[in-house]
């Protein structure tokens, strides 16, 4: 599954680098500062570090409404029906949307970072379907997860993820599992459905 | 800061009140309204519900009547969906009943609580 657009991840690097430093020289020009190539640069910097914290906190927001809009449209025109779809949308992670047909097998997959997009495949492709999770210190975890692997490439989503350890018997994390683990079976299962 | 606070309401006043819930709900099961005398066990049974993980649904005994479908054992839970245990409590002086009902999300061997509430026989009659 393709999960990155290199021109549209270049695009979003562009308009920070215009951003932040047309910020930075727009803000020496307007404060008459002295040596204003080297306070340029200066403040070129700062505001390039804020704008990429900006927009590395953002990309999921509006990156997704366009995937949403893609993946919407595609499952529309090859008619998916009974769905379960599943969205990681998390900021500073990389967003995608997963969507099951289940009476067909189907699986609907987009990135955001590759919103235009929409793969859509057959489950009998995907091999290595598994719900597991990360362990962390003290029997502890972090990070649950479900995943597969199409053509040797590992599909991986989070249900499941926090700063701080959790115990494996938390609501949280026992929550987390059951839902990888229902996205799992639902993957199984649309497997063993005929093309 | 205000993540620091919604992290200890989540990971220790949350399962407190759930302990503290579940302790008055056992001691309230203890005693026949009606007589004070003992209640026994009389049942237990489980059901599926049609909710996934933890949807909010109608607290009630009729949502229970209309949509719990009988299964045998935590088996046939499929994963991600709900189940509930109904439990009946006879009183042995005066033979009063209840249905006490726990709505639970069942993961791997461990059952995480989602809910429930102690009901009058009666409603379930027809039901059981």
């Amino acid at each position: 599954m393709k999960k990155y657009n290199a021109a549209y991840i270049l695009i979003q690097i562009l308009i920070v680098i215009v951003l932040g430093v047309g910020s930075g020289f727009a803000f020496v020009y307007l404060t008459h500062m002295k040596n204003p190539l080297a306070s340029g640069i200066a403040f070129s910097i700062i505001f390039l570090f804020f704008f990429w914290l900006i927009a590395m906190s953002t990309t999921n927001a509006y990156s997704g409404k366009i995937a949403k809009k893609t993946l919407n449209s595609e499952t529309e025109a090859q008619h998916f029906e009974k769905c379960s779809t599943f969205i990681t949308k998390d900021s500073f992670t990389l967003g995608q949307i997963l969507k099951i047909d289940a009476p067909t097998g189907r699986v609907a997959y987009i990135s955001f970072q590759n919103p235009k997009q929409c793969q859509i495949v057959h489950a009998s492709e995907l091999t290595n379907i598994s719900s597991s999770y990360i362990k962390g210190p003290f029997g502890g975890t972090r990070y649950v997860y479900f995943q597969f692997y199409y053509k040797n490439k590992r599909v991986r989503f989070a249900t499941f993820t926090s700063r701080n350890m959790y115990s494996l018997s938390s609501r949280q994390v026992l929550e987390g599992i059951s839902k990888a683990d229902m996205f799992r079976d639902i993957l199984l299962a649309a497997q063993r459905t005929q093309r | 800061m205000r993540i620091v606070r919604l992290h200890l309401l989540e990971r220790v006043v949350e399962p407190l009140l759930i302990r503290i819930g579940v302790h008055f709900g056992e001691k309230s099961l203890e005693k026949c309204k009606e007589c004070k005398g003992k209640m026994v066990e009389a049942g237990e049974h489980l059901y599926l519900l049609p909710v996934k993980l933890s949807e909010k649904h109608e607290e009630s005994a009729e949502y229970y009547i209309r949509n719990a479908k009988k299964i045998q054992s935590t088996d046939e839970i499929p994963s991600g969906t709900r189940a509930c245990r109904m439990f009946i409590f006879e009183c042995q002086n005066c033979g009063h009943k209840i249905v006490s009902v726990v709505d639970f999300l069942h993961v791997r061997g461990s059952e995480v609580l989602e809910g429930g509430d102690i009901y009058p026989f009666d409603k379930f009659k027809d039901f059981f």
